[in-house]
């Protein structure tokens, strides 16, 4: 067998190529039905692996996922309660149009991650209605990213931090509207804040339905340094991200905001 | 033709594994690629059927879970593979016991 490869080089080299070209015109389905074929078993791994990363965690640790998905959920209710305060201060006709919209949320289990870029497998696809561009948060209604390439039974996440990606985003409480762009490897920097205003360290980063991607007011993350220069016209800084890949097992495609 | 199949049957394994349960471990942000990490070994200390074998095998489960055409991860391997044998019977010597 193997000297029938020897041999016959140029046979081996063609037969590879015309393999090669196969697998690419049908890449999509061949993706498709590996990944919904093995998504039970990579769903299992990617549990085992969220357990692995607790055991180094110096809490406890179901008391401190409590803990963390408490305090998201808390600050994301007082950003809606000071939204609706200023709301309300500004423009109480308006009211209405400000009304908060319940959304429909669709469960799905992360299954992988890419391996090249910020990309998340899920386990939920065009069967279940998936779209692509649906938003993707967290339990605690923290910002993922947004759907992109959908299969039959399975699809991938384009996280914030996928490097080029580019999501309209604001300060709160300082009205600042900037970009978030995406650096790889889940990191983001903030970009196009007017120097003239002020950022903090610690200023919270939120969603913004400028770029119709995702909803207003959805927590993103919060500055961690704020980057300025007198030679440049925008000031930014990097942001922490709320979400942390290895932490969380579970997340809600948005299906009705599209 | 057996070592064939265990070793596509391993690479598999690494290819999940790479997939599914490394990304919990990022190191600065990188994932180690265990794939191409015992493609090498293979390299340095299998023979060249295998480690073909195993670059074609490893090569193709992580073209499975990349968004780049197929064949890039294959090649990659492959070339790897052959650069990596290239300089460790070349230039390395490992030391030898009586």
């Amino acid at each position: 067998m193997y000297s029938f490869f020897t041999k016959h080089k140029l046979v081996v080299l063609l037969f590879f190529i015309s393999v090669l070209l196969i697998l690419n015109l049908s890449s999509q389905s061949v993706r498709g039905k590996f990944s919904s074929l093995l998504s039970p078993v990579q769903s299992l791994l990617w549990r085992v692996g969220t357990s692995g990363t607790e055991i180094f965690s110096e809490v406890s640790k179901e008391r401190a996922q409590e803990l963390k998905t408490e305090n998201l959920f808390l600050r994301q209710e007082l950003l809606l309660l000071q939204e609706v305060t200023k709301e309300n201060e500004r423009l109480r006709e308006a009211f209405d149009t400000f009304a908060r919209e319940e959304f429909d949320l669709l469960f799905a289990e992360i299954i992988g991650k890419e391996i090249e870029r910020d990309v998340l497998l899920l386990n939920k696809g065009a069967r279940d209605d998936v779209k692509q561009g649906m938003p993707v948060i967290t339990e605690s209604r923290v910002v993922v990213g947004s759907i992109g390439e959908v299969f039959n039974d399975t699809s991938k996440v384009l996280l914030l931090s996928l490097k080029d990606r580019v999501s309209d985003v604001k300060v709160h409480t300082r009205e600042l509207i900037g970009v978030l762009r995406g650096q790889g490897r889940y990191g983001v920097l903030l970009d196009l804040i007017p120097q003239e205003e002020e950022l903090k360290k610690g200023d919270l980063v939120i969603t913004s339905a400028l770029g119709g991607i995702f909803p207003d007011n959805l927590l993103i993350g919060e500055i961690r340094s704020v980057e300025k220069s007198d030679l440049t016209a925008f000031q930014g800084g990097k942001v922490e991200l709320f979400f942390k890949v290895g932490k969380e097992n579970s997340l809600f495609i948005l299906t009705n905001y599209l | 033709m057996k070592k064939g199949l265990l070793i596509v049957l391993a690479f598999f394994i690494l290819s999940l594994l790479q997939v599914s349960f490394l990304p919990h471990f990022p190191i600065g942000g990188w994932v180690i690629n265990i794939v191409l990490v015992s493609l090498i070994l293979v390299a340095a200390l299998g023979s060249i059927k295998i480690g073909v074998e195993a670059a074609l095998a490893g090569g193709f489960f992580l073209d499975i879970y990349s968004h780049l055409p197929f064949g890039f991860w294959m090649i990659l391997s492959l070339a790897l593979f052959f650069v990596i044998r290239y300089i460790v019977r070349n230039y390395v010597r490992f030391p030898q016991y009586i």
